[in-house]
């Protein structure tokens, strides 16, 4: 782009080409003629981007200088101003001849260099862009054609062997291993052949501006899951390591295209996948990077430590046809569109796109897109969970983090332990503190101590009412039937998102939380007062939640000592029935009856006492019956239960 | 601002506006002062009255007249557009009577800078 511009003054009178000079001769290059022909000299001579022509001159004057420069079509576009001491209708004649502005003299040097300044702006300026604009179209057409030549081949090819290779099944028949291997290829040229076409459809319709965005709600979550289970496969093979982590990442149900977000996902990856050797990495991060009211901005990175790209190339490898991107083709394959395409869908989506990269030093795709929020979790609920506490049991840093973040947004307290011997430490802490965790998120796969055995673990030293999800980057279908065996309530797979937390909570503490059943309107226990001993807060706020919708009041132990203390330090007739958990830290539900029912208090041996525990074997009845319990509920609670035996030992008001 | 630029606005012309046609360069501008006894315009016009030439004529009154324009020498310009008027009207009497306004001003205007050339001995 110029930015040094060149103008002939032209003036016979020496002061008024000496004043002219004065006011422009530091932004512009002046030559400067006395008569009309000198100037055609100059003309000739130099690339002059504009005029500033007296018009009465001896020998040849202004207006016939006007009207050889329009004659001419190396000069015809450059711009004329005429200078005049109009006096006569001078500047009309100008104008008719073809001068495009005048000045009168003596003139404002502040009105002249403004005229002259946006005459050139608009003139001068314009004439380059369109000269560049120009030459780009050229290049362009030049490179389609190249383009389409290439492509004829890339579609050829593939067709020629699939019809070689029918060909050749067709001759071998009676050989079924070989018809297999032959077949396998055709399998391949047809998925290559079909992709190029896909490629060549998806730039035709983005050069015509077919392509449409579209806005539906789609489970995000579902999507990432099933790219990470896509590519770890492919990375497998190259022995390259895949990550695909969720960073302060807080919404999974969004409205936009995924579709095409798929798209741009799987394009980048792919392309990582492709310029990635053997051995190397892969990282892919999503984050959330803003959020203004319902929308939310979010950045898609794909990080590989392969070739690298020149910085020369990096905005080349985003336009389609480039020469460069053709060399690509040729040695790794593909139609040489991708970028291209990825560019326009991120654009079409109101998103940007860019590249951070050095030869030899990987590279980093990073894509902005906004999108709109369509669910929102419901606040009451996350109420309920503000005194859960969780154990994240994990050896990779960023996987902690960020389970540890997911939680506390939800108002979980978490502790994190990194490895099972630790974990295994933490919670027997705990839990003779009695603030034993009501869920663990115990890693699959773990250095030393694995998932299994942990699971295992957690299961024999403690109890069965703790949580335990299993969290797994793997295909969950093989492990799930160990992990279940091991003692897990449930697979999960990484990365790990809030809604499936959430659920997993509810559905564990016997999914109550929501529902009112209708049957509990007709129940009223107004008046009435509980003692329960449990352990689990989760499960505490359960059966609290029951009793408080029917009337009752609640005091909770959390555990054995506990509940005995408070039993005996309670006045006659204060508690109506106690709900006793079987397991429990310090002292267990039989050991506390047998307390409560041997104690001196004068409730001792009537009040009721309802055993709730997840086991429900018939042994385990007898053992609570005879520990002297009146019932025995089993976990999930079964809300009708509860109050059936609550309304048959408590009676209502 | 300069004692001649002084003298010259008491004849009536406005040299501070000149100036700033000179984006205020006060050495220039009294370069051009100086030199303007010597300016050719006026002698071509002369030349041309006399030879009864009125093209010539007009064509010198027109380059003269956008001196003194430049210069701000206002009476000089005002009887320069008048002469220029009438000849390009094809008035040659009241052209000619113009032309000896112009004249007289003329020589007022000149004399006034050949004495301040002379009492600084021509260097500012």
């Amino acid at each position: 782009m110029k930015t040094n511009y060149q103008m002939l003054i032209v003036d016979d009178i020496e002061m008024n080409r000496a004043m002219l000079i004065k006011i422009f001769g530091k932004e512009y290059t002046v030559f400067s003629a006395e008569n009309g022909r000198e100037a055609m000299e100059v003309l000739d001579m130099h690339d002059i981007d504009i005029v500033l022509l007296d018009l009465s001159m001896p020998v040849m004057d202004g207006y016939e200088v006007i009207t050889a420069m329009k004659g001419s079509q190396k000069l015809s576009a450059i711009p004329i101003v005429v200078t005049t001491g109009a006096v006569d209708k001078s500047e009309r004649r100008a104008f008719d001849l073809g001068a495009d502005d005048f000045v009168t003299k003596p003139y404002d040097p502040y009105i002249v260099k403004k005229r002259v300044d946006n005459l050139v702006q608009k003139y001068v300026l314009q004439l380059e862009n369109l000269k560049q604009a120009l030459t780009h179209a050229e290049s362009l057409n030049k490179a389609k054609t190249e383009f389409f030549s290439k492509m004829s081949h890339e579609i050829r090819t593939p067709i020629n062997s699939i019809i070689s290779l029918s060909t050749l099944i067709e001759g071998n028949l009676s050989n079924p291993i070989k018809v297999e291997e032959l077949n396998q290829k055709i399998k391949s040229s047809s998925k290559y052949l079909l992709s190029v076409i896909n490629d060549i459809l998806d730039i035709s319709a983005i050069e015509h501006q077919k392509i449409v965005i579209t806005k539906s709600p789609f489970d995000f979550k579902r999507m990432v899951e099933s790219i990470s289970a896509m590519f770890y496969g492919q990375c497998n093979e190259k022995n390259i390591r895949f990550n695909m982590n969720l960073v302060n990442f807080t919404e999974e149900y969004l409205f936009g295209d995924p579709h095409r977000l798929k798209q741009i996902l799987v394009n980048l990856i792919s392309n990582a996948v492709k310029f990635t050797p053997n051995g190397g990495e892969i990282n892919v991060r999503v984050s959330q990077i803003s959020r203004v009211a319902n929308m939310v901005k979010l950045r898609f990175e794909v990080e590989d430590n392969g070739e690298g790209i020149a910085e020369e190339r990096q905005m080349q490898i985003f336009e389609p046809f480039e020469q460069e991107t053709m060399d690509t083709v040729r040695n790794h394959g593909g139609s040489g569109l991708g970028l291209s395409i990825v560019k326009n869908i991120v654009e079409l989506m109101g998103g940007t796109i860019n590249v951070t990269s050095a030869k030899g030093q990987g590279s980093t795709f990073a894509a902005d897109i906004p999108f709109t929020i369509t669910r929102e979790l419901n606040d009451v609920s996350l109420e309920k969970l503000k005194s859960v506490r969780a154990l994240i049991i994990d050896d990779d840093r960023e996987t902690q983090d960020y389970a540890k973040m997911v939680l506390s947004r939800m108002g979980i307290t978490c502790d994190v332990a990194e490895s099972g011997p630790e974990a295994l430490e933490i919670m027997k802490k705990a839990f003779s503190e009695s603030r034993g965790y009501d869920i663990c998120f115990v890693d699959w796969r773990m250095p030393g101590m694995s998932g299994i055995e942990i699971t295992r673990a957690i299961r024999t030293t403690f109890d069965d009412d703790t949580v335990i999800v299993v969290a797994s980057a793997y295909d969950m279908g093989e492990i799930e039937k160990d992990a279940k065996m091991a003692g897990a309530n449930v697979v999960v797979p990484k990365p790990m998102f809030q809604s499936t937390v959430f659920d997993l909570l509810m559905n564990i503490s016997g999914g109550n939380y929501h529902e009112n059943t209708e049957n509990s309107v007709n129940y009223k226990f107004d008046g009435k007062r509980i003692l329960l001993a449990e352990d689990n807060t989760l499960n505490a706020e359960v059966v609290m939640d029951l009793l408080h919708m029917v009337g009752f009041e609640i005091d909770r132990a959390v555990d054995g000592q506990e509940v005995c203390q408070m039993f005996d330090e309670s006045e006659e007739g204060m508690y109506d029935a106690v709900l006793m958990d079987i397991q429990m830290p310090k002292m267990n539900g039989y050991e506390a009856t047998r307390y409560i029912r041997e104690s001196k208090h004068p409730q001792g041996k009537d009040i009721p006492i309802i055993a709730v525990t997840a086991n429900a074997f018939t042994s385990d009845v007898r053992k609570s019956l005879e520990a002297g319990m009146n019932d025995h509920i089993a976990k999930p609670i079964d809300t009708e239960r509860l109050y059936t035996s609550l309304d048959k030992l408590v009676g209502q008001n | 601002m300069n004692e001649i630029m002084t003298i010259l606005d008491k004849m009536g012309a406005e040299t501070e506006d000149a100036l700033e046609r000179f984006l205020d360069d006060e050495e220039m501008y009294l370069k051009y002062v100086q030199d303007f006894p010597n300016e050719g315009s006026m002698g071509k016009l002369k030349a041309a009255v006399g030879a009864k030439d009125y093209d010539a004529a007009e064509k010198a009154v027109h380059a003269l007249k956008g001196i003194v324009n430049n210069l701000g020498f206002l009476p000089l310009a005002d009887a320069a557009i008048d002469m220029l008027e009438e000849l390009r009207d094809g008035n040659i009497e009241d052209a000619l009577e113009a032309y000896e306004d112009l004249t007289v001003e003329y020589d007022r205007f000149t004399e006034a800078i050949n004495n301040w050339k002379s009492s600084v001995g021509g260097q500012e």
